[in-house]
């Protein structure tokens, strides 16, 4: 009894004492917000059109393997979040272990972009990449990996120019859109006036699409504000923190056009799945994907729900044909603790077999 | 024994399974979405007018209208575009292999002809049209980057109808297989959807 009470009195002046030791870390944190350096890995930019950009990054490895990975990352964010700080950056991963690694950033649309089409996007600058890439690179063939929307482009394209791509590798990627959970019941064709956003926006703002994604789990700031309150202390965390929060409140619009198109066809229509969905004129068959194919898919991802991402598998005809489960959420799945033990060493090591 | 910040930890987690499970119920009410999906509806509609009423006004005072720099910049878009194209596609490569080589067709070189008198026409109107009044002075310092460009392509086109136009038995007697790929541009693919009459 004695020594419970003991043990109680104890906890609660530690935890007075950390308390106070709290308010004069977030007294220095508002006096002194800390600098923080994203998307430092060294890099050239090989190609630019317009806002795009095509990135080459520079590696260390005395032998890089000869067929590039190209990533392709989604309209909306920013994509240093697979380059985010030293320690967790997935490029950073690749190219240590001797890959040749691109990416594609799709930089900020201004208003003069709201007419960009999704078909441009994909056939336009993608293809231009991609060709680029494989100029410099000197090979015929590429690996493609897109992270979420980035991966639905990537999977489009693979299906247009099966030729080209030696490995698909799709992280988070929604496929089924009929599957996507709460973002597909709230662009519903009968509430969402998507048109008449489209015509009176252009571009999407990015703080109407952080709005939407607020509204998947609208508890998600509480939890991420009690963390921080609890980790104040702990400096590796606050780094990682602040990165986090840099990328999240780093949005870009979504080009208009591209936004509709995206919208009806996809979460609206579902298109895609169906496979009735059209680029430039062309079906996108995705039957016609014959890469080797790696899917990666967070079991607790509320954005893209693993069933939307699952079925891909099932709708391409690779003969190297992989689906796996991961722990995490949308983001958790690549930049979370766990992810550097589970989801980094399963996709390094599957693009290494394949990259020879 | 648990601690004072254990006890915390179960205590909010407590609390955040019990108010998401009302939470997610509450967001995914149909009448709900709807009544958000209505006033996003009407607070559009608004800004539809509001919009316009500012262009009108920008217009009174003889000042290009948001709308109208927008349009401009968007030309300026598709002919960088169109410029990237030229530069980077494999054109260059083909006409080095064709002067090396075996196929020589001047007629290849119409239709970047056609694309180049097209967008010179486009940039004469961007410069002149209905977008650059005042306070554009930005736009036509990149138009005038875009002219640059535009004439050293021409220059290459130019240089390249003059070798052509010297070699008559290379281009008369060769077979054009596989030449479907070289030159032609193209100026029709749908790219860009403007959505002018909507608005």
């Amino acid at each position: 009894m004695w020594d419970a009470l003991n043990f109680s009195q104890e906890s609660v002046w530690r935890e007075f004492q950390d308390n106070i030791r709290r308010a004069e870390r977030w007294w220095e944190l508002c006096l002194r917000p800390p600098r923080v350096e994203v998307g430092i890995t060294p890099k050239e930019v090989v190609y630019r059109e317009n806002k795009a950009s095509l990135y080459h990054y520079r590696g260390e490895a005395n032998e890089v393997k000869p067929i590039p990975v190209l990533i392709v990352y989604a309209l909306i964010n920013r994509l240093y979040i697979l380059d985010l700080i030293p320690g967790r950056s997935f490029v950073q991963q690749l190219l240590s272990n001797g890959l040749d690694v691109y990416a594609v950033d799709w930089g900020t649309p201004g208003d003069e972009d709201r007419s960009i089409t999704l078909d441009y996007y994909i056939e336009g600058y993608l293809d231009r990449m991609v060709k680029k890439v494989m100029a410099l690179s000197g090979g015929r063939q590429i690996s493609l990996f897109g992270y979420c929307m980035g991966g639905t482009l990537a999977a489009i394209y693979a299906a247009l120019h099966p030729e080209r791509v030696r490995n698909l590798v799709l992280l988070t990627t929604p496929i089924n859109f009929e599957e996507a959970g709460y973002l597909a019941r709230a662009v519903d064709k009968e509430y969402f006036p998507l048109d008449r956003l489209v015509d009176a926006v252009g571009n999407i703002p990015p703080w109407f699409m952080q709005a939407g994604f607020k509204t998947l789990n609208p508890l998600g700031d509480v939890a991420k504000f009690y963390n921080f309150y609890k980790n104040m202390l702990d400096e590796s965390f606050l780094e990682n923190f602040f990165a986090m929060e840099k990328w999240v409140n780093d949005n870009v619009p979504f080009p208009g056009e591209a936004y509709r198109k995206f919208i009806r066809e996809l979460y609206q229509e579902n298109l895609l799945y169906q496979g009735k969905f059209t680029i430039d004129g062309q079906r996108v068959d995705l039957k016609r994907i014959n890469a080797a194919h790696l899917s990666v898919v967070a079991g607790e991802d509320t954005i893209v729900p693993p069933k939307a991402a699952l079925c891909m598998k099932e709708l391409i005809s690779s003969e190297d044909n992989q689906a796996v489960l991961l722990p995490g959420g949308h983001v958790g799945v690549i930049v979370g603790g766990r992810a550097l033990k589970t989801t980094w060493p399963r996709i390094t090591e599957w693009l290494l077999e394949r990259s020879e | 024994m648990i601690t004072w910040m254990e006890l915390s930890d179960q205590y909010f987690q407590w609390w955040q399974d019990a108010a998401a499970t009302y939470v997610d119920l509450f967001k995914d009410q149909p009448v709900l979405l709807k009544a958000w999906g209505g006033f996003l509806d009407q607070s559009l509609q608004m800004k539809k007018i509001t919009d316009q009423v500012l262009d009108e006004s920008w217009r009174a005072a003889r000042l290009a209208s948001r709308e109208e720099i927008i349009r401009l910049h968007e030309r300026l878009n598709v002919l960088e575009s169109h410029l990237v194209e030229l530069k980077e596609r494999d054109w260059a490569e083909e006409v080095d292999r064709r002067i090396t080589g075996k196929v020589a067709a001047p007629e290849d070189l119409k239709p970047l002809r056609k694309m180049l008198d097209a967008m010179e026409i486009q940039i004469a109107e961007a410069s002149a049209g209905e977008g650059v009044r005042e306070g554009v002075a930005p736009l036509e310092a990149k138009l005038a980057e875009l002219l640059g460009e535009l004439e050293e392509i021409k220059e290459v086109v130019h240089r390249y109808s003059s070798y052509l136009d010297a070699q008559p038995a290379i281009s008369k007697g060769a077979t054009r297989r596989g030449s479907g790929r070289g030159l032609q541009m193209r100026p029709s693919k749908k790219l860009f959807s403007f959505r002018r009459g909507r608005r």
